[in-house]
């Protein structure tokens, strides 16, 4: 491949802006775009999600565009994060288009909020088999599932704390984190109300939070950038057999499907293998998802993953340095994106808590639902 | 329906699902089973995607299983679910599994692999919901 991240750009993250969704987006995208040392002009194409308030018609028009060449939208959330930037590489990499901004932006805590639940009329068909027996915010829908992984392996919510202050430890000395300077404890975790019981406690579940998120790709080959690319080696999406969003309750108990359909095409288009990723991302709307990750890719042993985020292994000296950033859990919930903001910062060698060293970063959507992922790196492949 | 006649998302009936809520209708648990395979399946699908069968038979489940996982929500409170709800994942003895609430259970009581049984009432919906209940076991 040849497609590269060669801009990233964000807003303050924050619980009230004071300002519109689209004061929030035009911001991120202009600091995404100078971060490349680009400008407006040069942007042909533009990718977000389909929850965002500014398709990419309407954030042409906001910010006087000229012809784009290239535009979409992915489905689903968080789990899309990265197939947002897969968009954009595949436009790139089949020259349809030379500069495509990514972006998600809102005001996800002082707008409209999780809480805010369906009711009445048609069901999204693809939640008709919870939505009508009350399962209306994510958390309800994710619990049973991760219930059934606590279930199995024998282990509490109180197992799930190692996972919070884990990420808490990473916000806590990141300024741009929601708990910058405010660590935790197995303690303060245990006494926070449940969400779900007995399977979700409030630090079990990320942050709502406004802001927003931008991040440029383009061939450096064929666009000069002023800022250091770093190298899309893999991008893919996967949906399994069967797949559902955060309900998938029919598959085997412990296991997440759509995670090695991603999996494998990372490593087949990179000729990479686990043991060359240096640091991770993952997306963590709620806390299970983090050791039935591990596991799942094959980070650890199977029942092994709180185990190795216990004994340190997703520390920045451990073999595993993932959620660098706080996470979603910690840092914000830009729907994923400042998770792959992160990699790009830590393999520019530009991350709060940096990981020495790192070469290759492994950025991947939501676990719980059809998903995608990006390898990344400062090497040209 | 819940207080305030907030009433929770209405049930789908589609091609694939209008059997499922017509039975519920009538006060039957109805089942996919496919006519390739012979495999229960559920949710229910045109296709079966195992075998590749279009054809199914629809079998009224003894409503008998356990709960393979539940959670009790607490905080925020969401006006479609009063107090007192509980989610389940009932696995039925057909071996299937099914998303639904546990009806009239002290939450302390509730376990998984604990034995439940269909009944059908409204709760909070427009429509009859197919609910289960704790049985000794």
């Amino acid at each position: 491949m040849t497609a590269a991240i060669v801009g990233v750009g964000q807003t303050a993250f924050s619980k009230a802006s004071g300002t519109s969704e689209t004061a929030l987006v035009v911001e991120a995208v202009t600091a995404a775009v100078a971060d490349a040392g680009l400008g407006l002009a040069d942007v042909d194409g533009l990718v977000t999600f389909h929850l965002d308030d500014h398709d990419p018609l309407y954030l042409s028009t906001v910010l006087g565009l000229g012809e784009l060449s290239w535009f979409s939208t992915t489905p689903w959330g968080g789990a899309m994060a990265c197939a947002t930037v897969h968009d954009a590489v595949v436009a790139v990499e089949h020259g349809l288009a030379d500069v495509v901004v990514v972006y998600r932006a809102g005001n996800m805590r002082s707008g409209a909020r999780v809480r805010e639940a369906p009711t009445g009329g048609p069901v999204d068909p693809n939640f008709q088999w919870t939505l009508p027996f009350g399962l209306v915010m994510a958390a309800h829908m994710f619990a049973l599932w991760g219930q059934r992984y606590l279930h199995e392996r024998q282990v509490t919510n109180r197992d799930l704390a190692e996972v919070v202050v884990r990420q808490r430890d990473y916000a806590a000395r990141n300024p741009n984190a929601h708990f910058h300077e405010r660590p935790s404890s197995v303690e303060e975790h245990q006494a926070s109300p449940w969400v779900v019981e007995p399977v979700l406690r409030i630090p079990d579940c990320c942050l709502e939070t406004d802001g927003g998120v931008a991040i440029v790709v383009a061939d450096p080959a064929v666009v000069a950038t002023s800022s250091t690319p770093v190298h899309v080696r893999a991008a893919a999406r996967g949906m399994s057999v069967g797949s559902k969003q955060l309900t998938n309750y029919y598959a085997a108990g412990d296991a997440m499907p759509d995670v090695p359909v991603v999996a494998r095409q990372l490593w087949q288009q990179s000729g990479l293998a686990l043991t060359d990723v240096d640091v991770v991302n993952v997306y963590d709307s709620f806390s299970p998802y983090v050791p039935m990750f591990l596991e799942q890719m094959g980070f650890c042993e199977p029942g092994r993953g709180l185990d190795l985020v216990r004994d340190g292994g997703t520390a920045l000296d451990g073999p595993v340095p993932l959620n660098t950033n706080g996470g979603q859990l910690a840092e914000a919930y830009i729907h994923g994106f400042n998770g792959i903001v992160e990699v790009v910062r830590q393999l520019r060698g530009q991350a709060v808590n940096q990981v020495a060293g790192a070469v290759n970063g492994l950025a991947f959507g939501s676990p719980t639902m059809p998903t995608a992922a990006l390898l990344l790196s400062r090497e040209a492949p | 329906m819940a207080a305030g006649g907030v009433s929770r998302p209405r049930p789908r009936r589609d091609g694939a699902t209008a059997f499922f809520w017509e039975g519920v209708d009538a006060g039957r648990l109805l089942l996919q089973r496919c006519r390739g395979c012979h495999r229960f399946r559920h949710p229910p699908a045109l296709r079966c995607a195992r075998c590749g069968a279009t054809g199914w038979d629809e079998v009224e489940s003894s409503g008998r299983g356990t709960v393979y996982a539940f959670g009790i929500p607490r905080h925020p409170e969401v006006a479609v679910n009063p107090p007192g709800t509980i989610f389940v994942v009932v696995e039925l003895e057909e071996g299937v599994r099914l998303v639904s609430n546990l009806v009239g259970a002290d939450p302390a009581e509730v376990a998984i692999d604990r034995p439940v049984e269909v009944c059908f009432d409204r709760l909070a919906s427009h429509d009859v919901l197919p609910l289960f209940r704790l049985v000794a076991p």
